[in-house]
């Protein structure tokens, strides 16, 4: 009888214990996988904190590509010596870095934003709907040491899409039908809203964007095109 | 067993004319004879099943079953352990070139020389890598267009096989005992540079469209008191000897085919690999729109070939035959036009009597040809050139051709020798007189560059034994080939996408190759060589821009321009008026009393060899036997069944100087007398990738004076009893007599638009999706498509589709995201052929998506149907569900390839490993690069912005993708167009792909015996009847296909619904 009952209190305690687990987990109070908070030690120890913090350098400045392709690249070490060509400031690390520019061994950078290779996630596109790189990266112009900030999970990418509208498309929508700039709110892609309905059509939908009568009648033309499919960042 | 089945065949074909049974469209004789096993394969869903592989487990090794246990638990233990993931590092540029952004191509214009064939090309880079090759827009005539190995020759940039720096053999005096050493190019250098002193240094090539390179090897071959040869195997020579003969001018002519309304090969394969290819097919396509006048194509040949299948009539020959129907047909224009037959050639006509009596088909058939010709006069051609036309009596047929394009006064305006292709230089009498020089002892030191003629030439040549004769051999090829192991010194080249060159295609119109990557290995230019064994003080680039300069302008500016552009000046088609034809006294021989005529042809994909190592052109299935990995011996039906063979069977080809091993291919439309292989494989050093795959077909060419003979060669076969599968990528994708490919005839079409087709009552239990900014999709123009394959290795290329090999094409899991299908129609004596590009149709109602357990395959409100590979646990659902078979699964890690093959991957598209389902994506990564491209540029998209892979590089110009819900998009207008339908539409499972009906330019259509005849009532064997619909007559439908009077009670069945919704 006792052990029956040990029994049980050890295999409910394991099912609560497992539960607990995914529970946590489903809410995001835990994460696994991800490397938010990942801080690790560069080749050269250089400080954003400084470049970006104090002398208020752009981003942009360093990592252009930003602006016009998927990657926000590490800059080239001859954007580095731009400055550092003329600046007489003597350090050894700032010897290093000559000696690699000079020798043409680059530096072997270690990567903290790492995004599985199945994922494309595009610079060019958030920058130019006005998204500050503190939005993702987190105040970096007061790290000394860069650290992963966001947690970069897929349900991170889908939280701030369903909170934030795709509002400076500029002229790319500007279609009568489907005029974005008059769009302020983004309750089509939220599925908690009432506006949207379970889709019942066939197939099975990316999701986030089960468009249905209801939608289009509830708010004419406030339709948005979602991001939200998966083929948006999978392919 | 056997002679039932050939009692079978037998049976088969007496009922045929009255064709009751025989499926209309037949994938393989199998298919057509209704073999057993064909029966058994069609009901399996997989060719092979994983589960039979269990049954082979070797003792003591693990089941499947067991390894999954166990892949389980340590699943689970991993799940528990360590997760922090690998740390990478980023390497920037220490100095980044400004043109080059991480994450952004870059194109370079450059061009693509096949042989004598020269088409412009722009490459694709990343991060200073080429990863794709597409046709140069500016490029006059073929514009946008590339064909399967232009786009599969950056795979050959990065072949893991290709030689790391020269070599030297060491040879004892018979060239036979070799042992090969690495050697510098210093120590290679010397070597050249102490034989040039020497004198007598030779140089031998393939004809050199290069300009400026002609002028190096020239200029050092004077030096070296020598002389420089050029000679094509696949030899256009013959052609232009014969416009000489006739005209007075040596010109390889071009066609004009846009204008040309009667289009008459005799064994010709402008369609396929002849020199302009490419631009014959978009000029042709033009012209197989229903819309614009269509041309009337017919087609004489020994060996079914591209053009032949595209043909309106095609009838089957033998070489000795080809002669006869030219002269038949010159003597009948002659006849109806008032002329006089020439008198020269009056006694050879009068000896093809006989001839002309047992052609496979009657004779009055070339009347109506005659007529034809003789309607269309000034606006018909006649031609040949393949390397089946390539007879003994190949100048006397050329003659003759050449002579009747005059009598029907096309010469200057179909035939356009001003704008005659220069790039064809190579003649038979240059190599002979090598030959010849280096079996009298003339020849010190013999340079072969571009060129393999060890593999091409045939032993009966004499080139092996003249070249041990010779010193020193250099070779410039990049690998120890069959060449390379007879050559003292290799000093390979650069690759084509590494290194300079100004190429010529015809007077006036120069183009660029630019090197896209630094060299790979240690190669140099061979130009560069020869300078500095000159001494000279140029390198091979300046001297090459510099006498570009000079022809384009003389201004660094029009040098910016052409590297931009890649090309300078257009065909010159200014002479109009034609010139004055004569008839010579022909010289023709034949052999008596032949079993076989053995015919050599040029696949598409091979041609000749050259790019044989590229594994994406060895797994590429021939546009007409669908047939990857292999050469084999065509035969007809009926051959096969008079000797007994099967599709497979090992057979010993003689002749009478060759003799090889070969498998057999039953291939219908040929004539009975007819065996055909076609050349390019059987190479020996190639690499690991055409070693030892097919046999050398070469070897039965015969090299005479002035011509090389590659078909009517006197043929004798036996059976050895050996058996060897073929690779088919076909025969396992029935698609059971449904309404697949939509036939017409132009007449029909002009009248009635929808005629042929048969439309369906579809319902759909599901709500319609609501696709409010873009739709994409696709629209198919089977009129226009030629079946030629580029789309399938431009695909290959765009989406880093892996390569599975033999083994497993075999287990029917070959990769290609979009595939061709091949159909017959009428009779294997005399069949019809039918071609399908098919991809992810991109359903509306896609019954993939609906059975993924884990929503891995899911629809975009863009219309597509996205894969998701990182959600995919490969139960394959999806793909059984798929009613088009277009869904490919990962049975392997086939993307773990080596270095540097891996370098040529788009890193726009995910890698898929073991156990991922992929399909055609409609190039969603061309999709989003364009969407932001507009996006950043504030602007909209513009229709025909966005091209996929497919699309971009088709030489038809069939295949048409866009936006559905723009109506004025080009792929809206031809959906909407009567013409289009749905493939399988009455399954409800709305593809966002439409194919408009073929259209032939005939009378009457082959075999109507088809089960799936337009307008047939088969909707009645199961549920309530549905109204009954006339032929053509168009149901109410709204732009989805989608009908609305449709029945919605659940009891509605179809007897060939095979969709089983799933309720959800």
């Amino acid at each position: 009888m006792i052990k029956k009952l040990i029994g049980a209190v050890v295999g409910l305690s394991i099912l609560f214990g497992v539960w607990f687990f995914f529970h946590l987990l489903v809410n995001n109070k835990l994460s696994i996988g991800y490397n938010k908070g990942y801080q690790p030690d560069q080749p050269l120890p250089f400080s954003h904190k400084f470049h970006s913090g104090e002398l208020e350098l752009d981003c942009k400045y360093c990592h252009a590509s930003a602006e016009v392709s998927r990657h926000s690249a590490i800059p080239s070490l001859n954007v580095c010596m731009n400055c550092h060509i003329n600046l007489n400031k003597q350090s050894k690390y700032l010897d290093q870095l000559k000696e690699a520019y000079n020798s043409g061994d680059s530096i072997s950078w270690v990567k903290i934003h790492m995004l599985p290779d199945h994922v494309k996630f595009p610079h060019a596109n958030h920058i130019k709907a006005g998204k500050d790189c503190q939005t993702c990266h987190g105040p970096v112009q007061n790290m000394e040491k860069v650290y992963q900030y966001s947690d970069l999970s897929m349900g991170w990418c889908i939280n701030c899409h369903r909170e934030t509208m795709e509002s400076s498309h500029g002229s790319y929508l500007k279609e009568p039908a489907l005029d974005a700039s008059t769009n302020s709110s983004l309750d089509i892609l939220n599925p908690s809203s009432k506006n949207s309905n379970i889709s019942t059509h066939g197939g099975q939908s990316g999701g986030m964007t089960d468009y249905t009568e209801s939608s289009s009648s509830s708010k004419d033309e406030k339709w948005t095109p979602s991001i939200i499919n998966c083929s948006t960042c999978h392919y | 067993m056997q002679k039932e089945t050939q009692n079978k065949i037998q049976s088969k074909a007496q009922q045929n004319t009255s064709n009751t049974s025989s499926p209309k469209y037949w994938l393989s004789l199998e298919q057509w004879r209704d073999d057993e096993g064909f029966k058994e394969l069609v009901q399996k869903e997989f060719l092979a099943s994983p589960l039979a592989e269990d049954n082979k487990t070797p003792a003591g090794g693990w089941a499947r079953r067991e390894f999954l246990q166990l892949m389980g638990a340590s699943l689970a233990l991993s799940t528990f352990g360590c997760i922090r993931r690998p740390v990478e590092k980023i390497v920037p540029y220490v100095k980044r070139p400004k043109d080059i952004i991480p994450g952004l191509p870059n194109y370079y214009a450059s061009t693509f020389v096949d042989g004598v064939d020269v088409v412009g090309t722009v490459v694709r880079t990343r991060e200073g890598r080429p990863i794709k090759i597409e046709g140069n827009e500016f490029y006059p005539g073929s514009g946008e267009a590339l064909n399967a190995r232009g786009q599969a020759q950056v795979l050959s940039l990065y072949d893991p096989d290709r030689l790391p720096g020269p070599v030297q053999n060491l040879v004892n005096a018979k060239r036979t005992n070799k042992d090969t050493i690495s050697t510098t190019w210093d120590k290679a250098i010397a070597a050249l540079k102490t034989a040039s002193q020497s004198g007598g240094v030779y140089v031998l090539s393939s004809s050199n469209p290069s300009p400026t390179s002609r002028q190096v090897i020239e200029k050092y071959v004077a030096q070296a008191q020598g002389e420089y040869f050029e000679f094509d195997v696949l030899d256009n020579s013959s052609m232009k000897k014969s416009q000489a003969k006739v005209s007075g001018q040596s010109v390889l002519p071009t066609y004009d085919l846009e204008n040309a309304d009667v289009i008459v090969g005799i064994d010709a394969d402008y369609l396929g690999t002849s020199v302009n290819s490419l631009a014959y097919q978009r000029a042709f396509a033009k012209r197989r729109d229903p819309n614009s006048k269509m041309n009337y194509v017919v087609q004489f040949e020994s060996m079914m070939s591209l053009t032949g299948t595209n043909a309106d009539e095609r009838f089957a020959i033998k070489p000795s035959e080809q002669l006869a129907i030219a002269m038949k047909l010159t003597q009948l224009v002659c006849l109806k036009t008032n002329t006089s037959f020439p008198t020269p050639w009056r006694e050879i006509f009068g000896s093809f009597t006989e001839t002309l009596k047992t052609l496979t088909f009657k004779e009055d058939r070339l009347d109506k040809v005659a007529d034809a010709l003789i309607k269309a006069k000034g606006r018909s051609l006649v031609v040949s050139g393949a390397e089946s036309s390539l007879s003994q009596n190949q100048l006397a047929v050329f003659e003759v051709i050449q002579y009747l394009n005059g009598l029907l006064g096309n010469d200057g305006k179909i035939v356009k020798y001003s704008a005659g292709i220069t790039s064809a230089r190579g003649s038979i009498e240059a190599l002979q007189k090598l030959i010849g020089l280096m079996n009298d002892g003339k020849v010190k030191t013999l340079i072969i560059h571009n060129s393999n003629p060890l593999y091409t030439l045939p032993e009966s040549s004499g080139f092996r034994e003249a070249l041990s004769k010779v010193n020193t051999v250099f070779y410039t090829g990049d690998r120890v080939d069959e060449t390379g192991v007879g050559s003292n010194y290799i000093i390979p080249d650069h690759h084509p996408l590494e290194k300079w060159m100004d190429i010529e295609f015809a007077a006036g119109v120069l183009s660029l190759s630019q090197p896209t990557i630094q060299p790979l290995y240690d190669t140099q230019a061979f130009e560069d060589v020869l300078l500095k064994v000159m001494g000279s003080t140029q390198n091979w680039f300046n001297t090459l821009k510099s006498t570009t300069v000079a022809k384009i302008g003389g201004t660094e500016k029009a040098w910016t321009g052409f590297l931009q552009k890649g090309v300078h000046g257009t065909l010159d088609h200014s002479v109009k008026g034609s010139r004055s034809y004569s008839s010579n006294a022909l010289n023709i021989k034949f052999d008596e009393a032949l079993d076989f005529e053995l015919v050599l042809y040029t696949t598409i994909g091979m041609k000749d060899g050259t790019l044989s190592n590229v594994s994406w052109l060895q797994e590429f299935p021939d546009p007409i036997t669908k047939i990857c990995w292999d050469n084999y011996l065509c035969l007809s039906p009926n051959t096969a069944q008079k000797n007994s063979l099967m599709q497979g069977d090992i057979v010993v080809l003689e002749t009478s100087t060759a003799k090889a091993e070969i498998p057999i291919h039953i291939q219908p439309g040929l004539n009975d007398k007819v065996l055909a292989l076609a050349l390019g494989y059987g190479r020996k050093g190639a690499g690991k990738v055409a070693d030892g795959v097919g046999v050398n077909a070469f070897q039965f060419a015969v090299l005479e004076k002035e011509q090389i003979v590659f078909s009517g060669m006197s043929a004798k076969m036996k059976k050895t009893g050996q058996h060897m599968q073929l690779a088919n990528v076909q025969g396992h994708h029935s698609m059971e007599g449904r309404q697949i490919v939509v036939e017409s005839t132009f007449k029909d079409i002009l009248e009635n638009p929808q005629s042929g087709q048969h439309k369906h009552k579809v319902f759909s239990l599901w709500s319609e999706h609501k696709y409010k900014g873009h739709k994409w999709g696709m629209a198919v123009d089977l009129s226009k498509c030629n079946g030629c394959g580029a789309c399938m290795i431009a695909c290959q290329a765009e989406n880093n589709i892996p390569v599975v090999g033999k083994r497993h094409v075999l287990n029917g899991r070959e990769m290609h995201w979009i595939r061709i299908d091949r159909y017959y129609t009428g009779t294997p004596e005399n069949p019809d052929v039918v071609f399908q590009p098919l991809m992810c149709m991109h359903c509306d109602n896609a019954p993939c998506e609906t059975v993924c357990p884990v929503l891995a395959t899911v629809h975009s409100d863009e219309g597509t149907n996205d894969m998701v590979y990182n959600r995919c646990v490969g139960t394959r659902y999806c793909a059984n569900n798929c009613p088009y078979k277009v869904r490919r699964f990962n049975w392997f890690n086939y993307s773990k390839i080596e270095s540097p093959l891996k370098m040529v991957l788009n890193p726009e598209v995910t890698v898929r490993s073991r156990g991922v389902m992929e399909k055609c994506t409609f190039c969603v990564q061309r999709v989003k690069a364009k969407k932001t491209e507009a996006k950043l540029g504030d602007r909209k998209l513009k229709d025909q912005e966005i091209k996929t892979a497919c699309q971009q590089t088709c030489p038809a110009e069939a295949l048409v993708f866009g936006d559905l819900n723009d109506p004025s998009s080009e792929v809206s207008k031809m959906q909407r167009s009567l013409r289009s339908y749905g493939l399988l539409e009455e399954l409800a499972v709305m593809p966002a792909v439409k194919y408009m009906t073929k259209v032939r330019n005939v009378d009457q259509l082959k075999s109507h015996g088809g089960d799936h005849k337009p307008g047939a009532d088969h909707h009645n064997s199961g549920g309530p009847k549905d109204e009954g619909h006339k032929p053509g007559e168009a149901l109410k439908t709204d732009e989805h296909g989608h009908d609305h009077k449709a029945d919605e009670s659940k009891t509605h069945n179809e007897d060939h619904s095979h969709q089983k919704g799933e309720a959800h």
